[in-house]
């Protein structure tokens, strides 16, 4: 079954590297869906069906961790994996969205082998 | 409490950066770099909070920042505008890489606002960057680099 792979950040120059990135993995993903930021997130997801969300923290209109608690606090959304990809440097913050349910952070800048780690570490049909 | 003497950090945070986000090498604290004035320059800025207060920038010309957008993508920048972000998303990183380095504490509880472009349209910008003594200056590809590292003081 061909997974939805949707990418939140406000970089176009992330958004695009990360797409080059998945397409290199070759997972089984039919589409890779991107927002700029976590209000344009929740309008694609109130749209179509998503298997992993991968998102920034730092967003203008609404930033990653407002996205975070609006998909944990939300059943159609919560169990959908979400991993962090951002350059946040405060542990405080992290804690509390693991708290929250993301399950990995990748930090920036981060490696082409980075990425595939922290996908196959976390997500079961990442893992080839 | 943080460490007040960033120009070591600034270059070791802009070398992390470009080495990992796009295999660029980085020739550190070079001061001649600043006297070859680009003819179009781009530069973005993020303010930061916490143990310090502060501002981190960082400009370059806009030939570099395309080659920035090549080495990412491997592919040439779509338009102008992927070309300001990439510089956007550099800023972004290096005040990441910069501020954990910055914190003498254990936990940095740095807060950051979004990435934001500044005006370049006036080569008083890029003159200002130069005499600035907060300002260390690198060259990556031929092209000069400025990172400007501003604690305006220190945060509760």
């Amino acid at each position: 079954m061909a997974r939805t792979i949707l990418v939140v950040d406000d970089s176009t120059l992330t958004r695009a590297a990360i797409h080059h990135m998945v397409e290199m993995l070759e997972l089984d993903v039919g589409e890779i869906l991107e927002a700029a930021n976590g209000r344009e997130a929740l309008a694609v997801l109130a749209d179509r069906p998503v298997d992993l969300i991968l998102a920034d923290l730092h967003m203008p209109d609404m930033d990653g961790c407002e996205l975070v608690h609006r998909l944990k606090t939300e059943p159609a959304y919560a169990a959908i994996p979400v991993v962090v990809i951002s350059a946040e440097c405060n542990p405080g913050r992290l804690e509390r969205l693991r708290a929250e349910g993301v399950v990995d952070f990748l930090h920036k800048p981060f490696t082409p082998e980075a990425f595939r780690a922290t996908l196959e570490q976390n997500v079961e049909w990442c893992r080839g | 409490m943080v460490e007040m003497n960033t120009g070591v950090l600034v270059t070791q945070a802009l070398r992390r950066a470009l080495e990992t986000m796009a295999f660029m090498g980085v020739v550190e604290d070079d001061v001649a770099a600043a006297e070859r004035v680009p003819e179009e320059f781009l530069a973005a800025a993020v303010d930061f909070s916490g143990p310090a207060c502060g501002t981190c920038r960082v400009a370059l010309p806009k030939a570099l920042g395309r080659t920035l957008v090549q080495n990412v993508l491997l592919e040439g920048p779509r338009d102008e505008g992927q070309v300001a972000d990439a510089v956007q998303e550099l800023a972004n990183v290096v005040c990441g890489l910069l501020l954990p380095m910055l914190a003498v504490a254990d936990e940095p509880t740095f807060e950051v606002t979004v990435s934001r472009r500044e005006d370049c349209r006036d080569r008083a910008v890029w003159d200002r960057l130069a005499r600035g003594e907060d300002t260390q200056w690198a060259r990556v590809d031929g092209w000069p680099v400025a990172v400007q590292c501003i604690v305006q003081g220190q945060g509760g």
